[in-house]
């Protein structure tokens, strides 16, 4: 006896115990003319195939003869343009070509990966100009903050940051350029990691509004603090700490991330002009809350404007 | 159904192999896309004598029904008949096993199993279960689920077949790479494209006269109580022409078909009927009423049949058959044969009526059956996809034949 599943019909088309069919002149034709088919299929498939690729060698080939027949010349110049202060020599220590090296024959892509390595260096196009001129535009990173690194023996040195965040290591720029640049810190960040630094477009904006608008207050800023900027603006209290020396006192100037920074600029002004009238030194300024600023002075009095 | 599909339904019977495929679109519009027929051969009374001959006239009407349609076919659902099909009734019985009477779903599951637990000799195969209604207590109901109760009873209408005559199917449209998808016995598949709802509920009965053999279905309260075949069909009655008229079987069946009446009136003694008709050698002419006396006979004797099957269960009760007898099937197109019927079962009776929308030359009493597959093929499939436990054959009938009353149970399969 079977079991009771086994007992339907179709047990019986099962594999293992599905019947041998009974063929005829028909059914033989039938499965000739599938298996016709289907070779036609796969062999017409095949040929597509076939012929997409050499369709696409050809038009390789065709490109690479198409290069080839370019009035291409050994490379006589490097046209070298920059946005910053990269040099002609610093590009030189880069790149070499070999003597003799045809215009068409310089890999550009090579060149282009090389250059975008460097920290400093944001964008690079590369063009030739034919016959002989292999044109290199570079567009390089502005600093806006500079931080020191210490290694585990001690060893310090100067990285510079830029608007979006990203830490380069600069090069070639005039001490004048690097010197009034306030320095970074805190510069780690939540996952451990340190590059890029989130949120410092809104660090930027401040430091650009405050270098154009309040030059010589810029001049008095010294260090950026982070600790309270996550980068996320979407964050309530988001804060931006500024430490300025002023006449050889330590100001710590607090700016709302959320804020206009325009409004707390000018608010800042006041309460120097204030505290100048009062002959008293500032120790801290919070300008982070809404249409006031909290002041506190060395004399011990807190102050609200 | 989420997107159109073809079917095909294959009817093996003793005179013809038919073959129709259908598109069932989004709508659950059914549309014939390519049909065929052919004479049959190798088959008698339903079963198959000869394979190889057999399998030639059906892989040659599956061929020309492919080649109609431009499509080519996977699989197909089989309308099966023959006397060696069986039907039994089946109990089973559950205790509820809740302390407060509710009939949950595993009182059901215990019925349904215990109904179920027959065997089958290796020579016999299932080819339907069907569930008749639930009692609870001696009450029928029509969803016990819930209910209170103590005991709980249901019967089921099994259909069995000889396994050698289904593998021989089987190796039929095995031979020509074609997978048997259902397999649905013939009155059953008349009846789905003859019978309402309504008529299935009041009771009815379904008889479609082959060649070879006259399958019956009975309806009552909605379900399939009794199914059956008879080895007797029109072949016979062509065949008690030609040895009662002494003449060759084509010539039986074209006086069958001309002159034939399922009953004798007093006038036929004087009319004559012409053997040819065209007074050529060995042509001649016989009293009508030789012809009809002959036809009364055998067509009794059919009905005959299944009202002594059907008073033998105690079935056969007009009231419980209100919705009367439906004929069909290539025979059922004699003249007056509706008359015999009703003499015979006394119950009202009528005769097949294909709902429009099928192509004149299908919209006749022979195609009935390969239509109603086709129709059962869109059924069944979905009650597949919906319950994929459901054994797909008994979901697919109950589905149809109830009109989709069939309870569903959390953890019922059958």
């Amino acid at each position: 006896m079977h079991s009771k599943r086994d007992q339907s019909w179709k047990a019986l088309q099962s594999d293992t115990e599905a019947p041998d069919g009974i063929t005829t002149y028909t059914s033989r034709r039938r499965r000739w003319l599938r298996r016709l088919r289907l070779s036609a299929s796969l062999i017409a498939g095949l040929g597509l195939l076939i012929c997409i690729v050499i369709w696409m060698l050809s038009l390789f080939l065709g490109n690479k003869q198409a290069l080839d027949a370019l009035p291409s010349e050994p490379l006589a110049v490097v046209n070298f343009k920059t946005n910053g202060v990269l040099s002609e020599d610093w590009l030189g220590s880069l790149l070499t070509f070999p003597p003799g090296a045809r215009l068409m024959e310089v890999d550009i892509h090579k060149i282009k990966d090389s250059l975008e390595s460097v920290g400093q260096v944001e964008k690079v196009i590369i063009e030739r100009e034919l016959p002989d001129i292999l044109s290199i535009q570079i567009f390089e990173r502005t600093p806006i903050l500079r931080l020191i690194l210490e290694d585990s023996v001690g060893t310090q040195r100067i990285l510079l940051v830029d608007a979006k965040g990203e830490i380069y290591k600069g090069i070639d720029y005039a001490d004048e350029t690097i010197a009034p640049l306030p320095y970074l810190s805190p510069f780690y960040r939540g996952d451990g990691s340190y590059r890029p630094l989130m949120g410092m477009e809104r660090v930027a904006e401040l430091l650009d509004l405050c270098r154009s608008d309040y030059p010589e207050e810029y001049a008095t800023w010294k260090v950026v603090v982070l600790k309270h900027y996550s980068g996320d603006l979407k964050l309530p209290g988001e804060v931006v700490e500024i430490k300025v020396t002023e006449n050889e006192a330590n100001i710590r100037l607090i700016f709302g991330a959320n804020s206009d920074f325009s409004q707390q600029l000018d608010r800042l002004r006041h309460v120097k002009e204030v505290a100048r009238g009062l002959g008293d030194t500032l120790l801290q300024v919070d300008l982070s809350m809404p249409n006031s600023a909290v002041a506190r002075f060395k004399s011990g009095r807190d102050k609200l404007y | 159904m989420s997107q159109s599909k073809v079917v095909a339904a294959v009817e093996i019977g003793t005179s013809k192999v038919a073959v129709l495929l259908g598109r069932f679109s989004e709508d659950n519009k059914l549309s014939i896309i390519g049909h065929s027929v052919c004479l049959a051969r190798g088959i008698k009374k339903g079963v198959i004598e000869n394979l190889p001959l057999a399998s030639d006239c059906v892989h040659a009407a599956l061929q020309a029904a492919e080649s109609k349609a431009s499509t080519r076919i996977d699989e197909v659902y089989l309308a099966l008949t023959g006397q060696h099909l069986e039907g039994t009734q089946n109990f089973g019985n559950a205790t509820i096993r809740d302390a407060k009477g509710i009939v949950k779903g595993v009182d059901v599951d215990q019925a349904i199993s215990d109904a179920k637990r027959r065997e089958l000799p290796e020579t016999r195969s299932y080819i339907h279960y069907i569930r008749n209604h639930f009692e609870l207590d001696g009450i029928p109901v029509y969803n016990p689920i819930e209910r209170q109760g103590s005991r709980l009873e249901v019967s089921y209408w099994t259909v069995h077949a000889d396994t050698e005559m289904i593998k021989n199917y089987l190796r039929i449209f095995g031979g020509y790479d074609i997978k048997v998808r259902d397999i649905v016995i013939s009155s059953v598949a008349a009846a789905s494209i003859l019978l309402e709802q309504g008529e299935k509920d009041l009771g009815a009965l379904v008889i479609d006269i082959g060649g070879g053999t006259t399958d019956w279905a009975l309806f009552h309260n909605g379900y399939i109580i009794r199914t059956g075949v008879i080895a007797v069909g029109g072949d016979h009655i062509t065949n008690d022409l030609s040895v009662g008229l002494r003449t060759g079987r084509t010539r039986a069946e074209k006086i069958k078909v001309e002159h034939g009446r399922a009953y004798y009136k007093s006038e036929d003694k004087n009319e004559k009927v012409w053997l040819i008709g065209d007074f050529t050698i060995g042509d001649k002419e016989f009293p009508k009423a030789a012809v009809t006396r002959i036809i009364e006979a055998r067509v009794k004797e059919i009905f005959e049949i299944i009202k002594s099957e059907l008073k033998r269960e105690d079935l056969l009760k007009s009231s419980e058959i209100a919705s009367g007898v439906v004929l069909t099937g290539g025979a059922s197109k004699l003249d007056g044969i509706a008359k015999v019927a009703e003499d015979v079962l006394g119950l009202e009776v009528r005769s097949a009526d294909i709902e429009a929308g099928f192509d004149a030359d299908l919209r006749k009493p022979e195609y009935t059956t390969v239509i109603g597959l086709l129709r059962y093929a869109l059924t069944g499939d979905e009650e597949e996809s919906e319950n994929k436990e459901t054994t797909n054959l008994m979901g697919g009938i109950l589905e149809w034949f109830i009109g989709g009353k069939e309870p569903k149970y959390s953890t019922s399969k059958y």
